[in-house]
Parts: C-alpha cells; sequence; structure tokens
C-alpha cells in the first residue's frame, strides 16, 4: 500500500502559538507561571493570598482557567487587578491558543507578573505549553503523598512545587518525607515550598522567590 | 481525557497532508508515541473514531507506535531505560541523567489507497 511521508508532530500548533507566546512575554518583560493543580487544593486561595502581598509592589494580570463559572475571575477580581476568565466548557486543559485570545482581552501590556490558573487537573494540562517561564504545581496535605507517584508527567514537567495546607497536617497521616522523595524520584530538579494559604504559614519564603523571578 | 484535542489536532494535520494528495484515502494513521507524552492509545483510538465517523477518514485508523522512555546519565554514562518515571541512573544512583528517548509525539506516515 503506498505511503506518505508525514514526520509533523501532533502538538505543533500549540507549540508555535507557545513559542509566540513566550516572544511577546519576553519583548515586555513579563514574567507567567502557569499554576497547575488538581481542584481543590487551594489554588484560587492561595493566588489571593499572594495578590495581597506583593500587589502594591508588583504589576499583576491573572487569565484564570475553569471548565465553567467565572467565580475564581470574580474572587481575583475583588483585587482590582485586570482578570480574564477561559471557560473550557468541558475542556480539561489551557492550550495556547487559548491564552493568546485570553491575552488579546486582558490589559496586561504593563503587568511585570502574569499568572495562569490551569484548568483544575493534573493529567492533561502538563502536556500543554502555554508559553510560561515556570510551571507550578500546587499539592495540598489531604491529597495524599502519593501523588507525585500517581501523577508523574505533572510533577516531572513542573519547576516549582508547593505543599499547600500544611495547618491541616497534626490531623492528617501525611507523611512529609516521604511526599518529598516520591517527587524528587520523578523531578530531582523540583524547588519546594510548603505553607497555608489559609494561616499564612509559610508564605514568606514563597513570596521572595516570586519576588527574585520580576527584574 | 485531552484525547479528544489530540485527535483533533491529529486529523487537521492528516486533512492538511491530503491536500497535496487529493487521489488518496487513508487507511493508517502511522504515530509514534513517546511514554513520557502520556496519551491513553486506547482513548485516542476512541476519539479518533468518534470524530471521523461519517466524514472521509471514517474508514481509517490509527496505529499507535509507543516509544519507551531511555535516558543516559550525565555522571557514568550508563544507558537505561525506564520502565517507572524514576528519574536516576540505576548504577551510579546520580539523578543527573538526560532523557533520550520518550518524549516524541508524532505523525510518521500515512498509509494510503487510491481513491478512484
Amino acid at each position: 500500500m503506498p505511503v506518505i511521508t508525514v514526520e509533523r508532530k501532533v502538538m505543533e500548533k500549540n507549540d508555535e502559538v507557545a513559542a509566540e507566546l513566550r516572544r511577546h512575554f519576553e519583548s515586555r518583560n513579563i514574567h507567567v507561571l502557569n499554576l497547575l493543580s488538581s481542584p481543590g487544593s487551594g489554588k484560587t486561595t492561595l493566588l489571593e493570598r499572594t495578590l495581597e502581598r506583593i500587589q502594591n509592589t508588583v504589576k499583576v494580570a491573572v487569565i484564570e482557567g475553569d471548565v465553567q463559572t467565572d467565580n475564581d475571575a470574580q474572587r481575583i477580581a475583588e483585587y482590582s487587578i485586570p482578570v480574564v476568565q477561559i471557560v473550557t466548557r468541558g475542556g480539561c486543559h489551557l492550550d495556547a491558543l487559548l491564552v493568546r485570545d485570553a491575552l488579546s482581552k486582558l490589559d496586561h501590556q504593563k503587568a511585570q507578573l502574569l499568572f495562569i490558573e490551569n484548568v483544575g487537573n493534573l493529567v492533561c494540562p502538563a502536556g500543554y505549553d502555554l508559553g510560561e517561564h515556570q510551571k507550578v504545581v500546587i499539592v495540598s496535605t489531604t491529597e495524599g503523598e502519593d501523588k507525585p507517584a500517581k501523577y508523574p508527567k505533572m510533577f516531572h514537567v513542573a519547576d516549582v512545587c508547593i505543599l499547600n495546607k500544611i495547618d491541616l497536617l497534626p490531623h492528617l497521616d501525611f507523611n512529609v518525607d516521604r511526599f518529598y522523595n516520591n517527587a524528587k524520584k520523578v523531578n530531582p530538579n523540583l524547588t519546594f515550598f510548603e505553607c497555608s494559604a489559609k494561616t499564612g504559614q509559610g508564605l514568606d519564603m514563597w513570596i521572595e522567590w516570586l519576588l527574585a523571578r520580576i527584574q | 481525557m485531552h484525547e479528544m484535542s489530540i485527535a483533533h489536532d491529529i486529523i487537521a494535520i492528516v486533512n492538511e497532508t491530503l491536500k497535496s494528495h487529493p487521489d488518496s484515502r487513508v487507511k493508517t494513521v502511522h504515530l509514534s508515541v513517546g511514554e513520557m507524552v502520556a496519551v491513553v492509545p486506547e482513548l485516542l483510538h476512541h476519539a479518533y473514531s468518534a470524530m471521523t465517523s461519517e466524514t472521509p477518514l471514517q474508514n481509517s485508523a490509527l496505529d499507535i507506535d509507543i516509544i519507551p522512555i531511555t535516558a543516559v546519565c550525565s555522571s557514568c554514562q550508563h544507558k537505561f531505560g525506564l520502565d517507572e518515571f524514576e528519574f536516576a541512573c540505576p548504577v551510579c544512583n546520580s539523578s543527573d541523567i538526560r532523557i533520550l528517548t520518550g518524549n516524541d509525539f508524532y505523525i510518521k506516515e500515512l498509509e494510503v489507497e487510491p481513491c478512484r
């Protein structure tokens, strides 16, 4: 049977647009973080506590991704910073094309820091480059210490891992050392932070890291 | 379940390729999928078949070649396969390793037959 050689990357369109976004961010000196986690890890709360601490010193913009509702964008809008909501209507991840569309509706030209809060899901978002500088995966102590072993790809592609809800540790069987070992097995280069977005415990180190990203 | 959007991208590339081969009908789309890509072959087959039904591609199917993850240790140069996602050298235990295969995800070729 005749054969037509193709040799094309399946994700080429996403990768092309992600590269275009990266050039856009570089040219405007915008540092971009892609926030990833399972639903309910406290991503939006962590973002709120972060905004409270940096919004007077840093110009921030936010893209919120959710399957339905603009609840998260409404929460972020309380901080009077530019925010746009992507509703994927069933889509399990953000891709670079969705982010490009969202940016056209977002007043981000003066931003120094852009947070992209991805759809809550530890599988699909791992495969999509959004042109970000770092991927930050957030895990909460209620999820169990074996998350990195169960979702290795996500932890492998992440640059930063934040362990959230550490205020609950006394009530849980979560073994922090075992969690770190599991995560380091799939990605020895991860940078770790641990905090409670609710009580504010541990946030200083994360904020310090964040501010150091902005020139 | 990002297999739907992946199937969508595959179909777009196949249709684009067929533009320069108007006399061909696709029988098989040969894919190379690295194990790092985290695609579930069964789901991708289902998604492709659902999305091509009642289209010119409806009698075509995917052939998925899984490429295992292999790496080389930067410290002792040992080459090895990763059965689990454990990124350390099994010989010297160094975590300074470089992935050789398993990241790629591409359409290799189309098997076609004449349609006129």
